[in-house]
């Protein structure tokens, strides 16, 4: 196990750098110039020696595999570069905005697990039944329907009409709960119910199998009640395929809170990704990326982990 | 020339003194006239002076202004410099919130003292400036002299890349007092004034402190910038939420003596989805958004607690094109389009009436403007007829690049319809800002590209120049005959010269449809009624906010 961990700790600096250099590829085959992503339209007629100092300042005039070369080793430094559209720090533009993400991931995830299994459960438990025809057609919606349509439709629900909830802006959890509950409500329920769509499904089949094991009819068979086959040992036993997938889920947690966060002006990272892609920001964006790759890759591993853990038959050589 | 009080300031803009009394007796009128009035800033301007564009529905008001409440005004994307230099953002609340500018000017191009006080032409190229003496910046340094010779001759550095920096060149300023900056040109500029009276993107107004700015250096400036105005940074961040709050050694003050501004706050929120900030508007979630080419102000004129505030005109958009490249570089074949395009059904579909079809570089809201000058009317056979005088046959293929959001990518596909009328394949790419730059203007990669921008107000100058002249064509087409002109007007003795010879740049446009000038459209305020006495910014692309108040 310990062997388990440390291989692939170390395979994590060849992801990141694959990754990350396929980014930046991309990046600069992008149409679009950073000088004029940079300077404005209006600066089309700027003197072309002051653009090409400009250029010469932030290094693009170097070959892309130096430019990449050049950013790794800064990297490597601890430093993440200076932004090109408002020479801020990359370091600190994301520390800013990291607690907006994880204010809005935290909360949507705890929405999708607390709606998604125990409706899951409750599926399997009812089967064939109304209850289990409604929370399949629940999951389906929350699989199916895109994001922003469903922040729409609350925003026009909750906003619009019953004017119960703000639509826009950022409150810290620590700064002032009540005020952060009802500013986060709509998109942690936007990404939240949409994300507990497939946590319900996986829930539903994995505790229909358990249920449908010898062990649990034996339980049964001793007299055992309903609910404690089900919370001690159907729930329990058919958790262990939903922890996987609910560590699985972060990248559309990640993905969903680029459309959220713009949906519901949260001044967050995902928000800072798409600012960083319209401005042709390269430093900034390889930043975003480089955390979202390194964070996907430490909850996978840490997913692999607690699934060792959880259940002993696993054994990684 | 030596008033100094909000009253002649905003009577300036163009503000009707109606709007500046908060409606002092309008109360009773407006509710006989059943609980509503047109108050629009033309009350006391028969010639449709600066607010004769303005078409305000609003509520009656209080007999006085209310001192308190905060004002949430949405931004639809971050604003990237604080630094006022270095905007480029032709909307800015930010910026324009902190920096009062230095002059104040009406549409005719009459200019008030604000943070100078007086002016004096001394010669043909010598201007001198005499500020104000009880100014200080946020930081409690003087506004002085030296303040305004150090924000000068900043934005004259290339490396700052101010937008108006060429007004600045071989400008030499001296201070031979604390209070008195004396300015030296090389040329005649009569325009410079006028840029005085905008911060950047269209202007050079805006003062920074030179001991903070030298402290603090470029970036770390932009984060904590220190101004002089009538608010101060009470929480500046850039893509959420700023606050400001009140500066209270602002000294200019309102008509009846007070001390300006009223609000204790204002808010400006970057709200990027234009629907989202509609909601906002219509729960109370802000109070201020800006809507372009007439989106969503059907929504917002439908509900009770909200208003619009239309400054017709504002915008020009135009198509522009490349006229070093074949087939758009025959007159024959840009006329042939120029008759080929249907504007008042472009009015029609995309300012909801608000706006007018484009008849040329220059709106009413500008002394230069001539009403009589030629204009291009919807004629499809004229326009077959000059595409067969042309030589390009039917069925050529042209691409136009159109910006990726709001209405334009639309707009794009009714140009394309059009053409299509006459037998053009028109090609529409919806393209982000940087590649715009990068291939329509830089490299020349598209035949026709859509423009828009503020339309000029005052001298034309820096619009027409931007427009026609040689340093801003597609792909560098020289413009000689245009240049020629430009420069004719920089040295003309008196206005009557200058509109002379934006005149014969104007014809020159007609003669060969340089540009199709398509829509002359508004800029939209929708704001919460009970918010009074906004004015529009000289740039017409944004409100002041300083005598504004909330009914309670």
């Amino acid at each position: 196990m310990t062997a388990y961990i440390i291989r692939r700790i170390l395979q994590m600096p060849v992801v990141i750098l694959m990754v990350t250099f396929a980014l930046f590829v991309i990046m600069h085959l992008l149409p679009g110039d950073p000088i004029y992503a940079m300077i404005g339209e209006s600066e089309a007629s700027i003197d072309p020696e002051v653009i090409e100092e400009l250029r010469g300042e932030l290094g693009l005039d170097d070959p892309v595999l130096v430019q990449y070369l050049d950013w790794a080793s800064d990297l490597l430094r601890g430093d993440l570069g200076r932004s090109f559209r408002d020479r801020s720090s990359v370091t600190d533009a994301i520390t800013d905005r990291m607690p907006v993400t994880l204010q809005l991931g935290l909360l949507s995830l705890f929405v999708a697990i607390c709606v998604g299994v125990p409706a899951g459960t409750i599926a399997a438990v009812k089967r064939n039944s109304p209850i289990d025809a409604f929370v399949t057609l629940f999951a389906m919606f929350g699989v199916a329907v895109p994001n922003f349509w469903f922040s729409m439709m609350l925003i026009w629900v909750f906003v619009v009409e019953l004017r119960w909830l703000p639509a826009s802006g950022f409150v810290a959890l620590w700064s002032d709960p009540i005020e952060a509950l009802r500013h986060m409500a709509l998109p942690v329920a936007a990404l939240g119910l949409t994300l507990s769509g497939s946590i319900m499904r996986y829930t539903r089949s994995s505790v229909l199998e358990v249920l449908n094991q010898d062990s649990v009819s034996t339980e049964k068979a001793k007299g055992m009640s309903q609910r404690t086959v089900i919370v001690r040992h159907a729930l329990r036993n058919s958790l262990l395929p939903v922890a996987t997938i609910i560590g699985l889920q972060l990248g559309s947690l990640l993905a969903g809170s680029i459309i959220i966060e713009s949906m519901f002006a949260l001044p967050g990272i995902g928000r800072l990704a798409i600012q960083s892609i319209n401005g042709r920001d390269y430093p900034m964006l390889q930043g975003v990326v480089l955390l979202f790759t390194v964070t996907v890759l430490v909850v996978n591993l840490l997913t692999d982990i607690s699934y060792a853990i959880l259940d002993p038959r696993i054994r990684y050589s | 020339m030596t008033s100094d009080n909000y009253w002649t300031r905003a009577m300036a803009r163009g503000v009707s003194r109606r709007r500046i009394l908060g409606g002092m007796g309008v109360a009773s009128v407006a509710l006989l006239s059943g609980g509503a009035i047109a108050c629009g800033g033309d009350d006391d301007d028969p010639e449709g002076d600066g607010g004769g564009s303005t078409e305000t529905t609003t509520t009656p008001v209080a007999s006085k202004p209310v001192r308190g409440g905060t004002l949430i005004v949405r931004r639809p994307s971050a604003t990237t410099f604080a630094d006022p230099h270095r905007s480029s953002s032709g909307y800015d609340p930010t910026v324009n919130h902190l920096y009062a500018a230095p002059l104040i000017a009406n549409v005719k191009g009459k200019l008030s003292p604000s943070l100078v006080e007086s002016w004096e032409q001394m010669d043909v190229t010598t201007l001198k400036l005499t500020l104000r003496k009880d100014l200080k910046f946020t930081d409690g340094t003087p506004v002085n002299a030296a303040a305004v010779k150090y924000s000068l001759e900043r934005q004259a550095d290339p490396k700052v890349a101010a937008p108006r920096r060429s007004l600045l060149t071989g400008v030499k300023i001296e201070t031979p007092d604390d209070y008195t900056a004396v300015l030296k040109f090389p040329k005649p500029n009569p325009v410079f004034l006028e840029s005085l009276t905008m911060n950047a993107p269209a202007g050079l107004g805006a003062l920074i402190s030179p001991t903070a700015h030298g402290k603090l250096g470029d970036d770390k400036f932009n984060e904590a910038p220190v101004s002089v105005g009538p608010f101060k940074i009470d929480k500046l961040a850039l893509d959420a939420e700023s606050v400001f709050v009140p500066n209270p050694d602002w000294p200019l003050t309102a008509a009846n003596g007070d001390k300006l501004p009223y609000l204790d706050k204002v808010i400006v929120k970057v709200i990027p989805q234009t629907a989202v900030a509609v909601a906002e508007l219509q729960s109370g979630g802000i109070d201020l958004d800006y809507v372009y080419l007439g989106e969503n102000v059907a929504q917002i004129k439908g509900q009770a607690n909200l208003a619009v505030n239309v400054n017709k005109g504002a915008i020009t958009q135009r198509i522009g094109m490349n006229l070093g490249k074949a087939p758009t570089n025959i007159v024959a074949f840009r006329q042939a389009m120029s008759y080929a395009l249907d504007r008042e059904e472009f009015a029609a579909v995309f300012t909801d009436g608000l706006g007018e079809g484009g008849r040329g570089p220059l709106t009413a809201l500008t002394w230069a403007y001539d009403a009589a000058a030629p204009h291009y009317a919807y004629d499809v056979a004229k326009a077959k007829s000059l595409l067969a005088q042309s030589g390009v046959g039917e069925g050529a293929k042209l691409n136009i690049c159109t910006y990726t959001s709001g209405v334009y990518p639309r707009i794009g596909e009714m140009i394309q319809a059009q053409l299509k009328k006459i037998g053009l394949e028109v090609q529409v790419d919806n393209l982000e800002v940087p590649v715009i730059t990068e291939k329509y203007r830089k490299n020349g990669e598209y035949l026709l590209g859509l423009e828009g921008g503020g339309a000029p107000q005052g001298d034309p100058y820096q619009y027409l120049e931007t427009n026609f002249g040689s340093a801003n064509q597609p792909g560098g087409t020289k413009m000689p005959e245009v240049d020629a002109l430009l420069a004719k007007a920089l040295s003309a003795a008196n206005e009557e010269e200058r509109k002379k010879a934006y005149g014969e740049i104007v014809k020159l446009d007609y003669d060969n449809s340089y540009k199709i000038w398509l829509l002359e459209s508004p800029t939209i305020a929708g704001h919460a009624k009970k918010v009074q006495d906004l004015a529009w910014l000289r740039s017409g692309s944004a409100m002041d906010v300083t005598a504004a108040w909330k009914q309670a």
